[in-house]
């Protein structure tokens, strides 16, 4: 049986390589499988990736790279225009957005204004939707008060994403903002070329880890003065023999990573296309295809066998360590009964 | 509670192999610097194409099923664990009755 499953699934996985280098064969400039995107790899590795809005949709797709580090909570910025519409000083407004994807909690964490002239400091929402978390639509409430002396374009929205891997997620294009001073809304329908500011938001990124840096600075430099100083101490750069013995190591924890994690997209860099591509193979659920009923089954199926190894590997632990006092009779043994022991002049026969 | 256990099985292996395993990396990094990025290429590739195809493979499977592969697996490690500890300590205590200095 072992052998029949390693088999299938040698099988499973030649047919998986076979489709990905069909698929990657017919490279197009905007390629588009269902499930299979390529994106435009933004040339910066700050929060946001890359930006994809079809032309005939109503939704753009966003690939947050939440892992790079400082900014907290791995906020991922959605930005929103206002186009047209005046957003006036002291008015408090409600936004109701739609987002799409695997979210951790939809809260909101800051909002922040911009126009011609700059950007405003990070308020937080008066008021907002419940959080909630999980893979699919979400539609999220929140309410603000525009800060005084201040007359925006644009305004960007943090949202409070997962914050250890990478992920996909879809922002409609249309949201409606409510005046709570007067009671008027207005739908307001974003283009393509509003949504894609990415290097606003590298730019605001990159200005607040300098802050953060600064501030670092100043903690150990002034306010810490007998903190020891170990910035001499250097360990070596490269552990090229450590990182190859740790190597199946660090690729078995890795899998259990894998093992523990949420289904997740996973981002290729793929170099025989150029150095401004990424492959992202978003999370396959194969439920959805063959249906709830049959992925029980086969989930049953390949926890019986499992249950099986594990009786197995069980018996043979058992065996091993009772049969392990043998060794430890061993040792009290004398020497010349000792293993491999022969006599140097054999008697006997 | 299985991945709480590889985490720190991991890190006290990463440190102690690194700590044993410095001034070989030092002497082959400053003698062998093309060979030191060889292996540095190796790494990344089989860690980033390899480690991340297969782990996001895994991810296809169901939750349940996932939790009974990692409990095989944490028993798996565990067991070699704490099999090769027990051998090694066993010849090292052999090793130390037979020099019998004393």
């Amino acid at each position: 049986m072992k052998k029949h499953l390693k088999k299938i699934l040698m099988f499973a996985l030649i047919c998986l390589s076979f489709f990905l280098v069909d698929t990657l064969i017919v490279k197009a400039d905007n390629i588009y499988i269902p499930w299979l995107q390529l994106h435009y790899r933004n040339s910066s590795n700050v929060t946001i990736k890359s930006v994809s809005c079809e032309d005939n949709s109503d939704w753009c797709y966003l690939t947050v790279n939440s892992s790079s580090g400082t900014i907290a909570m791995g906020s991922g910025g959605l930005v929103y225009n206002n186009g047209n519409y005046n957003l006036v000083s002291g008015h408090e407004y409600q936004v109701d957005v739609t987002v799409e994807g695997i979210f951790n909690s939809t809260n909101v964490s800051s909002i922040q204004f911009g126009n011609s002239s700059g950007y405003s400091s990070y308020i937080t929402p008066t008021e907002q939707s419940k959080t909630t978390s999980g893979n699919g639509v979400f539609y999220v409430s929140f309410k603000f008060t525009m800060p005084s002396n201040f007359s925006t374009d644009s305004f960007f929205v943090f949202f409070s994403v997962g914050n250890n891997y990478i992920q996909t997620f879809g922002l409609k294009r249309s949201f409606t903002i409510t005046d709570l001073y007067d009671g008027t809304s207005v739908v307001i329908n974003q283009n393509t070329t509003i949504i894609n500011q990415n290097d606003i938001i590298i730019d605001q990124n990159q200005q607040t880890n300098e802050e953060l840096g600064d501030l670092n600075d100043n903690i150990t430099s002034e306010e810490m003065p007998d903190t020891p100083d170990f910035s001499d101490i250097e360990l070596a750069d490269d552990t090229p023999i450590s990182d190859l013995v740790l190597m199946p190591i660090n690729y078995l924890n890795k899998l259990i990573n894998a093992f523990s994690n949420q289904c997740s997209p996973y981002v290729l860099d793929f170099g025989i296309l150029g150095s401004d591509y990424t492959l992202t193979l978003p999370c396959i659920k194969v439920e959805n295809w063959i249906g709830t009923t049959a992925w029980n089954i086969v989930d049953a199926l390949i926890c019986f066998f499992m249950a099986y190894e594990i009786g197995m590997l069980a018996v043979m632990i058992f065996n091993d360590w009772t049969s392990m006092r043998d060794t430890y009779d061993s040792l009290y043994q004398p020497k010349h009964e000792d293993k491999g022991y022969q006599p140097k002049h054999g008697g006997g026969d | 509670m299985a991945k709480a256990i590889f985490n720190v099985f991991f890190k006290v292996i990463n440190a102690i192999i690194s700590v044993i395993l410095y001034p070989i990396n030092a002497l082959v990094s400053g003698v062998f610097p093309d060979f030191a990025e060889m292996i540095a290429t190796f790494n990344y590739v089989l860690d980033n194409y390899i480690g991340n195809g297969v782990a996001y493979f895994f991810n296809i499977l169901p939750p349940t099923c996932r939790g009974i592969v990692l409990l095989y697996l944490t028993l798996l490690v565990a067991y070699y664990t704490v099999s090769a500890s027990i051998h090694a300590i066993l010849k090292i205590y052999t090793i130390i009755k037979n020099i019998k200095f004393w």
